[in-house]
This record gives C-alpha cells, sequence and structure tokens, in this order.
C-alpha cells in the first residue's frame, strides 16, 4: 500500500466573495522511499497539495490517507500531534526562530516529545552532525549563510525521525552552487536514511534530483498517466 | 520547564522594547508597594491593639477633658481591673529646630498597672514617681535629640501651658525601647501627672483620658457600657471604646486613606494593563511567522496559547518581584518616617496576585489571537 | 524657510499614520491621562485646601493665641484680656472701646451624615464680632443666636456633613440641649466647617472661665510690631501673636504641604512609568516608518527635521491624553467634597492645575519622544531602505 494516498481530493478557499477551487478531484499516491518532485507554474496549487500532504491543512473534499492514517478526519490538535511525529517541514525562508540558537532550534520538535534532556541533546548533535553543522551549533540564524540556515531547516525537520520531509521550494532562495549541496543533501537523505521526500520546486534542475515528477496544473496533475501507471 | 528557554527567548526578543516594559511594571509594583504598604500599615496598627484595654473619653469630645472624680467611680465598675488617668501633653522639644512627638502626663502606679506590654522598666518607674519633674523617653526620641538619664529637656506643650514660663523644663529620669506596634504608647514620652496637672493654666483637676484594664477581655464591651452608664445625663457623659475602634477612628479622621489609595492604585493598573496588553498584542503580532512554524512543526493550538501567557506571566510576575522587591527595601525608611510598624508579607502577596492579574488580562488576547492562528495564511503572509 | 518646510512636510506624514497605529498610540494617550487624572485629583484637594482660606482678612487684625499655637488651646481670663486691650496700638471703636474680642473654641463630637461620629469646631464669638476685624459671618438662613439662650448657628459646609444642624433642629452638646436657629456662610472658607454661637454662652454651658483665644484690631498693620512685642514681653502672659490671615494660612499651609506633596510624589512616580511607556510607543513608530524615514533622507530631508516630526509625534498623543485626564479629574472630583483632619472642603480642579497638567503632559511627551526620535534620524539610509 502507499504511504500517501490521495482519493479524489478537492480544495476550495474563499476569496471575499468568491470560491475558488485549488484543486479539482485529485488522485494521488506516493510509495515510501519515493522522493517526488512537485512541478508546475505558481497559482497551479503545489503549496496547497503539499499543506494538504503534510497535514497543515484539511482538504474540502476527498481522503488524505498518510501512513495507514485518515488525517483528514483529525481535529486540528491531533493533527498537530501527527505532524509532530511524522513530517518534517523545511521551508523556501527556513522559518527559523530568530531569538535561538541553532540547536535550540533543531530542538524544538524534541520539545513535543518525552525525551530526556540528555536524549536530546544527543538526537540534536547527531542531526546536526549529519548537515554538517556542528561547529555552528551556538550560532544564531542571523549569524549564517542562506544555505547554512536551509541546513539547520533541515536538521530541525529531521531530528524527530519523521516518516516523511515535506520541502517548498526549499532552495528558492539560494544561489545555485548551495542549492545543489542542498538537494544533494536533501537526496542523501532519500538514499540512505530512506526519507520519503515531497518536494514543491519550479525549478525544472532541482527536480533532477528527484526520483520522480509529477506536474500539476491549474489544481490537475497534468501528467496523470505516467502516476496511473506508477499505480 | 522544558518550553522555558522558548518563553524568555520570546520575552526578550526585542531587549529595547521589554526593558521599557518591565521598567514601567516595576515602576508601578513600587508604588503600589509603598502606597499599600503604608495603608496596611495603618491597618496593623489598628490590628495590633490589646483587647483588654478601653479608653474613656469625654463624649462632648476627644479634647474635652474629664473630671478626675470619674477615676474612683471607673475602677469600682464590675470586671475593671484598674484604670489610669493621662493627660495628653504632645509637645515639641524646645530648640532651634522644634519637633514634635507624643506624649502623656501619668501617674505612675496607676499607669504601671494598666501596661500590659510591661515595656517601661520598673527602675524606670521609681525614677519617674522621685522626680516630680521627671521624664521618661522612648529610645526614638532620645536618640533624636541626643538626650540621656540625667539631661534637662525643656518641652513645649502642644496643649498645656506652663503657669511658670509656658515651656516645662522636664528631667530626663529614664528611656525605654520604642514599640513600633504600639500606636498610643510606643513612642511617646511620659511625665507626671501631678506635676502637669498642678502646673497647667487650665483645666486642672482633669484627665484627657482614662485607660481602663479590664479582668476578661471577651466581657469587655459589657464593661464599657457599665462605665459609661455611670455618666450618662451629667455634664460630663464618657464615651468608652476599646483602643482597636479608638485607633480606628482616629486613622478615619485623616481621611479616607484607604480610597485615596485604591483610586491610585486602580488608575496606574488600567494604564499598565493598556500598555503590556499593547506590547503583547505588537510582540505576537510581529511573530506570526514563527508561531505559524511552531505549530507546523507539531505544537498544538493549546501550547502556543501556554507560551504566550507563560511569556506574560513569567514578565509580569519578573518585573512585579523587583518592584515590590525595591518598595519592600523602602519600608523601613518609611517605618521609622511614619512611626509604626509594617507588616510587608501580605502586601507583597497581594502584589505578586496583582501581577497574576495583569499577566492574565493583558495575555489572553494575544494568546487567543496565537491560538487562532491559521498556519496555510500565515505562512502565505496572510 | 526651506527649513519649517520640511518639518512640516515630514510632521504631517508622521501624524497622518498615527490613525495606523491606533493601539500603540492609546497607550500613550491612557498613560497621561491617568497620570494627569491622578495627580490634578491629588492636587485638587490641596487647592480646596487652599481655596477655604479665609478671603477677606482685614489688614491689622491679628489673633493671640497660647503659646503651644493652637486656636482652641489657650487659656485667657478677663484679666489677661483687658491686659490685652491696654496693649499698645490696639484700635478703638466708633463707641470708644478697645476693639478686642475674645473667642472660646471647643471641639465637640457630633454625629456624621457618613455614618459614626465626626469632630467640629464649636466657636463662641463676642458680640462685637461683627464690627470686628473677624469678618462677620454671613446668615443666609433664619438668623443669629440669642446672647444667653442655648442657640447657635450653623456653617453650610457643617449642615452638609453633619446630622441634625438644620435650622430649627437641636442638638445635644455636652448634656445641654441647644437649639439652631440660622445658618451661615463663609464665602467658601473653611470657618463653613464650624458651628458658632455667644463666647459667654458657650464657657458657662461647657464649665469654663477662660477664652481660648482672643482677636485684636490693630489700629494700622505697622502697629503689629509694637503690639507683639508688648504682649510677649509681659510676664504674666504666655501667648504668642500671628496676624490673623498668617494664623489660618499657616494652619492650612501644613495640610496642603502634605496634600501636594503626595500629589507630586505619586505624579511623578506615574510620569516616570509612562514616559518607558511612551518612549515604546514612539520606538515602535519609529521603527514601523523606518522605511519611510530613510527614503525621506534619501530625498534629502534633514535630520533636525525627523527628529523634530517624531517629537510632535510624541507629544500630539501627550496633549489629549492630559486634556482627558484633566477632564476626568474635572467630572469626577470638581466640588466633590473630601474630609481631611475633621474639616471638609470642596475640591478645585482649577484652570491652573489643568495648565500643569498640559506641562506635564509636554514633559513626558518630550522626554519619551527625543530618544526615539534621535533613533529615527541616525538611522542608516541605505540599511533602512532595504528594511522590510
Amino acid at each position: 500500500m502507499a504511504l500517501v494516498e490521495l482519493r479524489g481530493v478537492v480544495k476550495r478557499y474563499k476569496r471575499g466573495r468568491q470560491q475558488v477551487e485549488v484543486l479539482h478531484n485529485l488522485d494521488l499516491a506516493i510509495e515510501a522511499g519515493e522522493f517526488l518532485a512537485l512541478m508546475g507554474p505558481s497559482g497551479s496549487g503545489k503549496t496547497t497539495l503539499l499543506n494538504l500532504i503534510g497535514g497543515l491543512d484539511r482538504p474540502t473534499e476527498g481522503e488524505v490517507i498518510v501512513g495507514g492514517e485518515h488525517i483528514d478526519d483529525l481535529s486540528s490538535g491531533e493533527l498537530a500531534r501527527w505532524r509532530a511525529r511524522h513530517v518534517g517541514f523545511v521551508f523556501q525562508f527556513y522559518n527559523l526562530m530568530p531569538t535561538l540558537s541553532a540547536e535550540k532550534n533543531v530542538e524544538l520538535p524534541l520539545l513535543l516529545t518525552h525525551l530526556s534532556g540528555a536524549q536530546r541533546q544527543k538526537n540534536v548533535a547527531a542531526a546536526l552532525e549529519l548537515v554538517g553543522l556542528t561547529d555552528r551549533r551556538k550560532h544564531k540564524p542571523a549569524e549564517l549563510s542562506g544555505g547554512q540556515q536551509q541546513r539547520v531547516a533541515i536538521a530541525r525537520a529531521l531530528v524527530a525521525d519523521p516518516t516523511l520531509l515535506v520541502c517548498d521550494e526549499p532552495t528558492g532562495d539560494l544561489d545555485r552552487e548551495t542549492a545543489e549541496e542542498i538537494l544533494g543533501l536533501i537526496q542523501l537523505l532519500n538514499r540512505e536514511q530512506g526519507k520519503t521526500v515531497i518536494m514543491v520546486t519550479h525549478d525544472p534542475k532541482a527536480a533532477e534530483f528527484a526520483k520522480r515528477t509529477l506536474h500539476l496544473d491549474k489544481g490537475a496533475l497534468a501528467d496523470a498517466p505516467s502516476e496511473m501507471a506508477a499505480q | 520547564m522544558k518550553y522555558l528557554h522558548l518563553v524568555w527567548a520570546g520575552i526578550w526578543r526585542r531587549p529595547g522594547r521589554a526593558t521599557l516594559t518591565l521598567l514601567s511594571i516595576v515602576n508601578a509594583f513600587l508604588l503600589y508597594g509603598l502606597l499599600q504598604g503604608f495603608v496596611s500599615g495603618l491597618g496593623d496598627t489598628v490590628a495590633d491593639t490589646h483587647a483588654d484595654v478601653l479608653i474613656t473619653l469625654s463624649r462632648v469630645s476627644q479634647l474635652e477633658p474629664l473630671p478626675m472624680s470619674h477615676l474612683a467611680q471607673i475602677r469600682a465598675t464590675p470586671g475593671v481591673k484598674s484604670a489610669a488617668p493621662l493627660i495628653i501633653f504632645s509637645g515639641a522639644y524646645h530648640t532651634a529646630r522644634p519637633a514634635n512627638f507624643g506624649g502623656f502626663a501619668v501617674d505612675p502606679d496607676s499607669f504601671v498597672a494598666t501596661d500590659t506590654d510591661e515595656a517601661i522598666p520598673p527602675q524606670d518607674i521609681v525614677a519617674l514617681k522621685r522626680t516630680r519633674t521627671g521624664v521618661i523617653l522612648p529610645a526614638r526620641v532620645a536618640a533624636q535629640f541626643n538626650l540621656k538619664v540625667g539631661d534637662r529637656m525643656p518641652v513645649k506643650s502642644l496643649m498645656w501651658t506652663n503657669k511658670d514660663g509656658g515651656a516645662w523644663p522636664l528631667d530626663v529620669v529614664g528611656v525605654y525601647a520604642s514599640n513600633p506596634k504600639d500606636l498610643f504608647f510606643g513612642s511617646s514620652i511620659l511625665a507626671n501627672y501631678d506635676y502637669v496637672d498642678q502646673a497647667r493654666t487650665q483645666s486642672t483637676g482633669t484627665a484627657s483620658l482614662f485607660v481602663v484594664r479590664v479582668d476578661d477581655p471577651a466581657q469587655a464591651g459589657q464593661v464599657a457600657q457599665r462605665i459609661d452608664a455611670q455618666f450618662a445625663n451629667s455634664p460630663d457623659e464618657t464615651k468608652t471604646e476599646s483602643e482597636q475602634q479608638l485607633v480606628a477612628d482616629q486613622i478615619k479622621q485623616i481621611g479616607d486613606i484607604g480610597f485615596v489609595v485604591r483610586a491610585i492604585v486602580g488608575a496606574v493598573f488600567f494604564a499598565l494593563l493598556f500598555s503590556v496588553a499593547a506590547v503583547m498584542m505588537q510582540s505576537v503580532r510581529e511573530r506570526t511567522p514563527e508561531l505559524a512554524v511552531l505549530k507546523t512543526i507539531g505544537f498544538t493550538d493549546t501550547t502556543v496559547l501556554g507560551l504566550i501567557l507563560a511569556e506574560a506571566l513569567v514578565f509580569c510576575l519578573v518585573s512585579a518581584a523587583i518592584g515590590l522587591g525595591l518598595s519592600a527595601l523602602v519600608f523601613p525608611l518609611a517605618k521609622t518616617a511614619v512611626g509604626f510598624r509594617i507588616d510587608v508579607g501580605p502586601v507583597l502577596l497581594a502584589g505578586l496576585g496583582l501581577a497574576l492579574l495583569l499577566a492574565l488580562i493583558s495575555g489572553l488576547p494575544p494568546a487567543l489571537r496565537g491560538m487562532r492562528l491559521s498556519i496555510v495564511d500565515a505562512l502565505a503572509g496572510r | 524657510m526651506s527649513f519649517l518646510r520640511q518639518i512640516w512636510a515630514v510632521s504631517a506624514m508622521s501624524l497622518a499614520a498615527l490613525p495606523s497605529r491606533a493601539g500603540a498610540s492609546l497607550v500613550t494617550v491612557v498613560g497621561v491621562a491617568t497620570v494627569v487624572g491622578v495627580m490634578l485629583s491629588l492636587l485638587g484637594i490641596g487647592a480646596g485646601v487652599t481655596g477655604a482660606l479665609p478671603r477677606n482678612d482685614e489688614p491689622g487684625a491679628v489673633i493671640v493665641l497660647a503659646t503651644s499655637g493652637a486656636e482652641i488651646m489657650g487659656s485667657f481670663s478677663q484679666a489677661d484680656v483687658a491686659q490685652i486691650a491696654e496693649a499698645p496700638g490696639v484700635a478703638r471703636g466708633p463707641d470708644g472701646k478697645p476693639m478686642v474680642e475674645p473667642l472660646a473654641g471647643v471641639i465637640v463630637e457630633l454625629e456624621s451624615k457618613a455614618g459614626g461620629t465626626n469632630n467640629i469646631l464649636f466657636r463662641g464669638v463676642g458680640p462685637a464680632a461683627d464690627r470686628m476685624s473677624k469678618h462677620p459671618l454671613h446668615v443666609f438662613q433664619g438668623r443669629r443666636y440669642q446672647v444667653g439662650l442655648h442657640e447657635l448657628i450653623a456653617g453650610r459646609r457643617a449642615q452638609a456633613n453633619f446630622k441634625h444642624l438644620d435650622v430649627g433642629d437641636t442638638v445635644m452638646l455636652r448634656g445641654t440641649p441647644w437649639k439652631v436657629v440660622g445658618a451661615y456662610d463663609d464665602k467658601g472658607g473653611v470657618d463653613e466647617n464650624g458651628i458658632v454661637t455667644d463666647a459667654d454662652t458657650l464657657l458657662a454651658a461647657f464649665n469654663r472661665t477662660t477664652y481660648t483665644s482672643v482677636i485684636v484690631k490693630l489700629d494700622s498693620p505697622a502697629s503689629f510690631r509694637r503690639f507683639k512685642d508688648a504682649l510677649t514681653s509681659n510676664p504674666q502672659l504666655q501667648v504668642q501673636v500671628k496676624p490673623l490671615g498668617q494664623y489660618y494660612h499657616d494652619q492650612l499651609a501644613a495640610l496642603n504641604g502634605l496634600v501636594s506633596f503626595v500629589g507630586y510624589f505619586v505624579g511623578g512616580v506615574m510620569a516616570v512609568g509612562v514616559v518607558f511607556g511612551a518612549l515604546n510607543t514612539m520606538y515602535s513608530a519609529v521603527d514601523a516608518r523606518k522605511r519611510e524615514i530613510a527614503t525621506l533622507r534619501a530625498l534629502g530631508f534633514g535630520g533636525i527635521a525627523v527628529v523634530i516630526s517624531v517629537v510632535l509625534e510624541s507629544v500630539a498623543l501627550a496633549i489629549p491624553g492630559a486634556l482627558l485626564g484633566a477632564a476626568a479629574a474635572w467630572l469626577l472630583f470638581n466640588n466633590h467634597d473630601v474630609h481631611l483632619g475633621g474639616s471638609s472642603f470642596p475640591m478645585a480642579v482649577t484652570p491652573g492645575l489643568v495648565v500643569l497638567g498640559l506641562v506635564w503632559a509636554l514633559m513626558i511627551g518630550l522626554v519619551g519622544g527625543l530618544a526615539p526620535a534621535i533613533r529615527a534620524a541616525r538611522l542608516p539610509v541605505a540599511e533602512a531602505l532595504r528594511a522590510t
């Protein structure tokens, strides 16, 4: 069974008085261990789709099943706890806490677990080691470069050992060289650690790092046939 | 506890703003501590009075003298253990810079019999009996004017003129430890009744008041009624009250201090509430993306609400504690200035309660805003 | 000229943006309003006390008191009064008699309308009261007491504060019923807090033989020193002499001083707190306008213009706050009776106090605006332009 399964998902937003349908009756399955790139022009609904998979938002109609769990049924509190356990997020603008040092930023998801302080420190150290920032652990975000900040964000996404890694334009704010380093890191996580990665990007070069690429256009998957084939 | 560093970091996110807000809270609680400490000091003075002591005054007014013939009748009243005549003798030391102090002229023997605290050393009473112009000073007054036993102390009474030259040439025969708990006698000078009564230009043969000690404090009310009944419908009707009632009345005479202080404190906290609530709201508004990220990571809405409330609580309590601590440092000064004991404990506790309230009221709206924050909207910058 | 135009342009822009920062701006307005409100209310008590000074102290009117200095504590026999009358400088009336008026004052307790009992001054004055230096009391209702009868007249404020003082009432004083036959006012002076009867009648009723003070009219104010020296050097008299106006002033000055001290102290401490709040408001205002200020600076506007515009904004918030606070103090407390030391005074939130409140607010606005203004002027232009 697929790790992530979307069945007949419709998402509508109210924009003022108008209702806008962003996703139309969308079906999608993502297997465990995949590295999926979601591409599409802006406004195509990529981020909306990612939010649904990551449990940040709920569909207007349809089902979202992750790891066998119907996350569209969960209350917002249950959804929050679910995210804490299963999803790691990486954003375009890193979204680190400016007042916290790198290691305290990475520790944040662990605060939601029952781990002891010592255990938390161990896991944080391991995550920072993985992204190669051990020597920068005491620095505040403002003292780090963009690439370093994104590495901290990836460490934060990983530290609680989530099922899914959800990345929204993770290289959108980085120069080409740094972007490739970050993508390489994500690829490594997928290959060596078996993390399932779903990445939204509008950069074809970035999509090349993925195992599979899906195109979204006007709220529907444009290359549906290939997806059917995968099933 | 593991969230404490998050809360602390949130507080000091804008150090300048946090410092200014902290100072304004410290300032408000300093003022609160000073004013409320003063009021509660007055209250404690009332509470510290003796249960078995009654004061008999003229019903005409507190300043109207009563004839000494009342004394025998009061002593004979059932339930009365002892009674002593007193002349109010408040005065000023006759120096270039006069300073006022409280004072009484007492009959040494009967005064000792009613002195429940036994504050005056027996040898001083003996000396007072021996020396007609003697005076016993509380340590505070003795220190203030640098007087010791054997010194001559010319006193100008606020109440009585000496037939023989106006001022009263008193001789210091004893010094006793001041008792700030006792508003009446704790810091008063004590002279001889006989000397003052016979040498004053008017009201000879009278007492300003009688101090009455009863056998059973539970019966004090009935004894007071019995005393007053004996003098009813005479020109010198009496009004006998417990020491406590009298002190309370005297404080009331000054004016409604409690109301004034409550009004000031109310106004101060009204303004403070606005200011703290605005700062908290601004801080949460600025942190919208950060809070959204916390929620994305898996912090529940309730945890976010709790974090912001905790920020308000920690901040207000720390600031209030500093302010109250400062006011507690000032209390000892106030004690020497006002002359009565101030029990700071309850004031500080009530102050922390007030800080709690301040934190909850000012922290709740921003906390609710943080709780209701939608991740999708906040991340999209809406 | 161009400088003024600069200031005007920058200030207009900052003031126009005020509504968009309503929340933060309100903090300053409310803060200043409470400081000014509280301070004016407290000082209004002091102003009420001062306002209660008897207005028409006649020149040459002096009071002879016991050395202890209290009006009700003296002890003057008929012989003492006669000696005082013979002192140099005493004026003589149309009848050729010296204008000397012995007074008898006792403090009595009456039932207060607020509950319980309260002290009131029962003053006995002589038959010469009306002609005398002590300005005549104006009986606005009923009539004057008759000498020798247990009759009294009650002051307007005393009537307001005590039971049984309406004209026609009878009040028990030291076992004797006294009839209230009239009511007087004294132009709002502190004497309205008392009750008055004939001095000798009062002394007889209270079993006294001596007066408590003596009022004397001098032939000219210049005679004061001569008169005073004559009395204080007389070994048979233990007295002090004061011009009547000064005596009243001294009595109320201590009270006024205490109340004013409390007013300025509380007002000062609160103002410090509000300055912190105002600083916060203005720092965030400067923060919010970072780009705008940097743009203006880039266009060539001077630093001083920016400083002035920020300070102006701060003051513009403080002034309405002061007016609001003054209005609240006036509405709540003007003419409100306060009881102090046994007398009651109508609080007075006077125009002078309102001006004081405005000055206070101006200071808060200036102090609270200056540091943020200087920061605004020092913003590195290039950096601020990039700020979001």
